[in-house]
């Protein structure tokens, strides 16, 4: 059986309606599979977690009385989500900016047209193929108040016998050069990408015209990159306010909850205090983050799309 | 002139690309020397051996983990082919009622962060009994939304006159699909199945929750499980099993740097 | 195989697309859809081919109908704008693949290969990728893969649309010798009326959805049937004037004046009835010189002289009218002012109705097309 409809035609173009498949009988099955794994793992928990957020549940998880907006009251009246959240802020914005800047650092070392810069793209890019959980372990050997390179370094530089994982400053800034480092080598490989995709007859073009390489950078560099830079940084936020396993290994949220961020402290509520209600109403907080911050890279995405 | 310039360029990589690889490097050179020596601060020590490698294949589970994590991963990964192709066929190449709407629906699962589905989805595995098994471990990720997307912008670059001439010699849907749209689309089906892999090779927050025993324990999880064992202070054996666990990953990228540098910039989220 | 067209119809949504396609193209035949984009000449094609369905109408194979028979089961071949070559097989594997349906025996595939391969002298290339090769090998390699099947019908649509001039030329003459070899029925898609006119046996000239005129080559040039096809076919682009015929006087005003400033006149043939029309001439009918030689002649200033070598387009102008003298000589380049002479022969002089643009034949015109025919 010949499908008519499947011929790709002009948008605008509707198949004869006598020659098109009831929908039950075609795309439907090429959809079901991804459909049922959402439906039960993702839209079916979503709606879960609303609805858990609204109850105030017992120790097994079931919902046991019905809050309304109660947990979001008790979460946003706790000084301590309020500290998670605060310290995620902070560390989302050193992260993001942190990751980015080094990534141009890097991309921008690494497109000139020198010998052996495949080696050092290589390099740069390696630590995207470094999990979180082991570049953690690296990190925390590092961090380490009696082996680790950091503290012996710091040592000599005389600032003592410093536990940096113990100390409340040193523990956030332990995460944030850790999470920088784990993030610059995705950030790094799109840049490059990016980069090279600049076509060369700019560049000749400014030259001619007498454009200084500072000028041309501005002007020409930038802007072209810009999409892929845009996309980076809502990425980058995206996966900062998640942020889990590093925190998980290296701090275990402390010292004193400092480096407790959100999606650590759902998980804590959850799973260590077994108080599904209030983190329900935490992780729909970090939902609604989330969304709005992909929502922008959406919205941005598109006209990307049509505009190139 | 331009040569000073160019050694400058090339001491800055070097600081550069050092100052980058220190932590990678730092673990290499110490899961090789004896612990007693690192403890002692001396790094360098030139006790080299693969000595801390044999003790950690010999005392820990990690090889057990490996392999966990190699069959949690790849089944993932030809789930996600699997399932997501299909989808991102329909969305390519098909009409249909409410697909506009139905593609919506997908997308839409992107701007929701996992971290608020855990709770609900522990609950649901637990009931299908699940938990601490390779189905409860796969399962759930068989499909996702970034791979649907993903693969339907490569499939709307393949031109229309291909499916007009596979009508035309008589290709089914299938062999359309296979025969193809999907060779043609190959450097973003490598991307997306390498990208796949590695996501879940490094999956860590739901194997911690679902996982309770070394048998289906996967690397990540299994790194923690180590490390917190309050006997296990043997540093050089720490860092071995990390280095062995982050190894196939660091391998795939270098092999595979190519095609993500192109395919990633594609649009979409990270994982 | 012969093809029949009755009563084509293709709607998109609202938007029409085909408007009542009645055609038969004979077996063995070069038959060419010509027209302007939009016109539909790609849908017809494809509607042909099974790759859409028709709003209405039928299509018959021979006398077999076939409106609603799968692609596969019409037994063609087609060769598209950009090829669609399969980027990831070698040459030869395209066109095995193209064999898929036909259920060969390997040596049989292997012959048919080789074979397609020499009539396009591919022979050398047969273990490329598409894309290690020039557009114009590319080109061959789809025309190889649509004569490998030996499909008793063979649609083309603009295949040559991608290739350079030059290319181009090569490749027509390629095409029409391929067909006289092979004789199988050829329908081929085209914007370019210098490809058509040059290629086909007979033409099918589309606009605006529906059919122009079919006709061959010099039957489009000689007698258009209405303005769009008179001003389509021909290179340079038939001249249009806005004419007055007194039959009385058997005059045609012209909308220019003579050397003394009064409205230009002609002398009209027979058997065209009074009133406004649309006149066209062909640029090779006008006559330019440079002394006046006949009361009927008509003042010039030269705009413009684009020489040719062995011949000269000349673009001329009188009272804000423009049109274009193409003459078999040199002309020269510095020329202000000329003069020039409109035919008198009917076959000369085209007229067609300003409403609707159909051609108003005179008496002596319809003897000549009578004769023309036969």
């Amino acid at each position: 059986m010949v499908s008519h409809n499947e011929t790709a035609v002009p948008a605008t173009a509707t198949p004869t309606p006598a020659k098109r498949h009831p929908w039950w009988r075609s795309a439907f099955w090429f959809l079901l599979p991804s459909l049922v794994i959402m439906t039960v793992f993702t839209y079916y928990p979503m709606v879960m977690t609303v609805f858990n957020s609204l109850f105030a549940t017992n120790l097994t998880g079931a919902a046991a009385k019905f809050v309304g907006f109660g947990n979001y009251v008790t979460i946003f009246s706790d000084p301590l989500f309020f500290k998670s959240l605060t310290n995620t802020f902070i560390f989302v914005a050193c992260d993001s900016v942190g990751v980015i800047l080094l990534a141009l650092l890097l991309a921008r070392l690494a497109t000139a047209r020198i010998r052996g810069a495949g080696f050092f793209r290589t390099a740069f890019a390696s630590t995207m193929g470094v999990s979180a959980a082991a570049a953690s372990i690296l990190w925390i050997f590092l961090f380490n108040p009696s082996v680790g390179l950091i503290s012996i370094g710091l040592k000599q530089l005389g600032f003592g016998n410093v536990n940096i994982l113990t100390d409340p400053t040193g523990a956030m800034i332990a995460v944030i050069l850790s999470s920088i480092w784990m993030g610059s080598g995705f950030a790094f490989l799109n840049l490059l990408g990016a980069l090279q995709s600049v076509p060369q007859d700019y560049y000749d073009v400014a030259s001619l015209a007498g454009w200084s390489s500072w000028r041309q950078t501005w002007k020409i560099t930038i802007p072209m990159v810009s999409p892929t830079l845009f996309f980076l940084i809502v990425v980058e936020v995206i996966g900062a306010f998640k942020t889990f396993t590093q925190i998980d290994l290296i701090t275990g949220g402390g010292p004193d909850n400092t480096t407790n961020f959100i999606a650590y402290k759902v998980y804590q509520d959850a799973f260590n205090y077994r108080n599904i209600g209030i983190a329900s109403a935490e992780a729909i907080v970090l939902t609604v983050i989330i969304a709005v911050a992909t929502w922008i890279q959406f919205r941005y995405t598109e006209r990307k799309v049509y505009y190139q | 002139m331009k040569y000073a310039k160019r050694t400058i360029h090339y001491v800055l990589l070097i600081l550069i690309a050092l100052l980058v690889m220190a932590p990678l490097l730092l673990g290499i050179w110490a899961s090789l020397l004896p612990t007693t020596d690192i403890v002692a601060g001396h790094f360098n020590s030139l006790n080299i051996s693969l000595n801390n490698y044999v003790a950690a294949i010999q005392t820990t589970p990690v090889v057990l983990y490996m392999w966990n994590s190699l069959v949690i991963s790849s089944l993932i990964m030809v789930g996600q082919l699997i399932f997501c192709t299909l989808a991102a066929y329909a969305f390519a190449f098909l009409q249909f009622r409410f697909k506009n709407g139905i593609f919506f629906a997908f997308l839409i699962t992107m701007m929701l962060p996992f971290e608020a589905q855990i709770i609900p989805n522990f609950q649901t595995v637990r009931a299908l009994g699940w938990l601490d098994s390779y189905p409860g471990l796969t399962i759930p990720f068989f499909t996702s939304a970034f791979g649907v997307f993903m693969l339907r912008q490569a499939f709307l670059q393949v031109p229309r006159e291909l499916k007009e001439y596979s009508d035309l010699i008589g290709l089914g849907r299938l062999q359309f699909l296979t025969r193809i749209v999907l060779p043609y689309t190959r450097s973003t089906i490598i991307t997306f199945v390498l990208y796949t892999f590695l996501t879940h090779w490094n999956a860590y927050l739901w194997p911690l929750i679902t996982t309770f025993s070394d048998a289906h324990r996967p690397t990540q999880v299994g790194l923690k499980q180590l490390q917190s064992e309050d006997t296990f202070n043997n540093w050089g054996v720490i860092m071995a099993t990390a280095i062995m666990v982050l190894l196939p990953t660091l391998l795939i990228l270098i092999i595979g740097q190519r095609y993500f540098r192109k395919g990633l910039n594609a649009g979409g989220v990270k994982g | 195989m012969a093809i029949q067209l009755t009563h084509l119809t293709k709607h998109f949504g609202d938007t029409p697309v085909l408007d009542d396609i009645t055609a038969t193209i004979n077996e063995g035949e070069f038959y060419v859809l010509v027209g302007p984009s939009g016109s539909g000449k790609s849908t017809i094609l494809r509607i042909i081919a099974g790759l859409i369905p028709a709003t209405s109408g039928d299509i018959y194979f021979d006398d077999k109908k076939v409106t609603d028979a799968a692609p596969k089961d019409r037994h063609l071949a087609m060769v598209f704008q950009n090829y669609a070559l399969l980027p990831f097989m070698s040459v030869a594997e395209n066109i095995r693949f193209g064999l898929h349906n036909l259920h060969l025996s390997t040596a049989d595939e292997d012959a048919r290969v080789a074979d397609a391969l020499q009539m396009v002298h591919l022979s050398d290339l047969a273990d490329r990728k598409p894309k290690e090769l020039s557009g114009g090998q590319q080109q061959r390699v789809a025309v190889a893969r649509a004569i490998a099947t030996q499909a008793n019908l063979v649609l083309m649509d603009e295949p040559l649309s991608n290739l350079d001039a030059q290319l181009r030329t090569e490749m027509r003459e390629e095409l029409v010798e391929l067909h006289k070899a092979l004789k199988m029925t050829l329908i081929y898609v085209t914007h370019d009326q210098t490809e058509a006119m040059t290629m086909g046996e007979r033409i099918m000239v589309l606009n605006d959805h529906r059919i122009q005129q079919v006709g061959t080559p010099l039957e489009l040039y000689n007698h258009p049937q209405n303005a769009f096809v008179a001003t389509f076919i021909g290179s340079p682009k038939m001249n249009m004037f806005t004419v007055t015929v007194d039959a009385a006087a058997k005059t045609i005003t012209l909308p220019m004046v003579d050397e003394d400033g009064r409205p230009a006149l002609i002398p009209l043939p027979a058997g065209i009835p009074s009133g406004t029309y649309q006149l066209g001439v062909r640029p090779e009918k006008v006559r330019l010189s440079l002394a006046s030689a006949s009361e009927y002649d008509v003042p010039v200033t030269v705009v413009n002289v684009a020489s040719l070598g062995r011949a000269s387009n000349v673009a001329v102008k009188n009272s804000d009218v423009e049109f274009i003298a193409d003459i078999a000589e040199q002309f020269p380049e510095d020329a202000a002012k000329a003069f020039v002479t409109f035919p008198t022969a009917a076959a000369d002089l085209h007229f067609f109705a300003p409403d609707t643009g159909l051609a108003v034949t005179s008496a002596a015109e319809k003897a000549g097309v009578t004769d023309g025919i036969a």
